[in-house]
């Protein structure tokens, strides 16, 4: 990969990748770094990424939850990041929406989805990337991701619920 | 199969969740990234003094069998000095012409 190409790659896709981080994380910082890492371990093996697997920005993106979950180790080592733990989140209670703007309030809901389901619904409804593509990012079955997105809109119907009332 | 009222839900969903957008990344970003990415320019001599080169393991064993047999031949064939007293009798004439040298200048005793 010449410098041109790199140079071409972080371009068209770094607001992608950037985006997605800080969807996943809710902080800025940590999605610079998350970017950062991802285009370093791009341009050190351009080789991991195989044309014929798929697009390079799912590829990106795949890198990106990889580090974004490595991030979520350092800082909480005991935390499991499986759908096993879905139970214990708060996704699902329903939020007061007194003093809250609108778009701050579908963010901390986002941000309290489980991990798994985050990133499906993050990839899906904002990155649209189709299901094959967030399977092969994440690594799931493309049951499993459906399950995850069904789950996902499921829980934010919830959490939402009152913003959903006031549109009525 | 989707009802109706699930497919209007969706999109009321959808339309929430676009209301939560995200900037794009910041422009410090791409000088930090591309700092990190690009391979520094060095000076060309800096090589010669912090540079390093990889050489193949057979490659070293030629270059050490090569340099044992230059320092065999240096050591086993070097030409010894030929002795004054011999140069002396050698270019005054035949031996029965020889006669003791009556004087001897060699610095090393016992040559003469």
């Amino acid at each position: 990969m010449t410098d041109s190409d790199f140079r071409d790659a972080f371009h068209r896709h770094k607001d992608t990748v950037y985006r997605f981080a800080y969807r996943m994380t809710g902080s800025s910082s940590t999605a610079e770094d998350v970017v950062q890492d991802c285009f370093v371990m791009f341009w050190r093996k351009p080789e991991a990424y195989h044309p014929e697997r798929g697009a390079l920005r799912a590829f990106l993106l795949g890198v990106a939850r990889n580090l974004v979950l490595k991030s979520w180790r350092r800082e909480r080592p005991h935390a499991m990041l499986s759908d096993a733990l879905e139970d214990q989140s708060y996704a699902g209670r329903p939020f007061d929406f007194a003093a809250q703007e609108r778009a701050e309030a579908v963010k901390r809901a986002v941000l309290l989805l489980p991990p798994p389901q985050r990133e499906a619904l993050i990839l899906a409804e904002y990155e649209e990337l189709s299901l094959e593509e967030i399977a092969a990012a994440t690594g799931a079955e493309i049951a499993a991701v459906k399950s995850r997105l069904h789950r996902a809109r499921g829980n934010l119907r919830k959490m939402l619920e009152p913003l959903f009332a006031m549109e009525r | 199969m989707q009802s109706n009222d699930d497919r209007h839900e969706d999109a009321q969903l959808r339309g929430l969740l676009r209301e939560w957008q995200v900037a794009d990344a910041p422009p410090s970003l791409e000088q930090r990234v591309l700092k990190s990415c690009t391979p520094r320019r060095r000076a060309w001599w800096r090589f010669l003094f912090t540079g390093y080169i990889r050489v193949p393991v057979p490659l070293v064993y030629v270059l050490a069998a090569l340099l044992t047999v230059a320092v065999w031949r240096v050591t086993a064939h070097a030409p010894t000095r030929p002795c004054v007293a011999d140069a002396h009798s050698t270019t005054e004439g035949r031996a029965s012409e020889s006669r003791p040298a009556s004087r001897c200048d060699h610095p090393l005793p016992g040559v003469c």
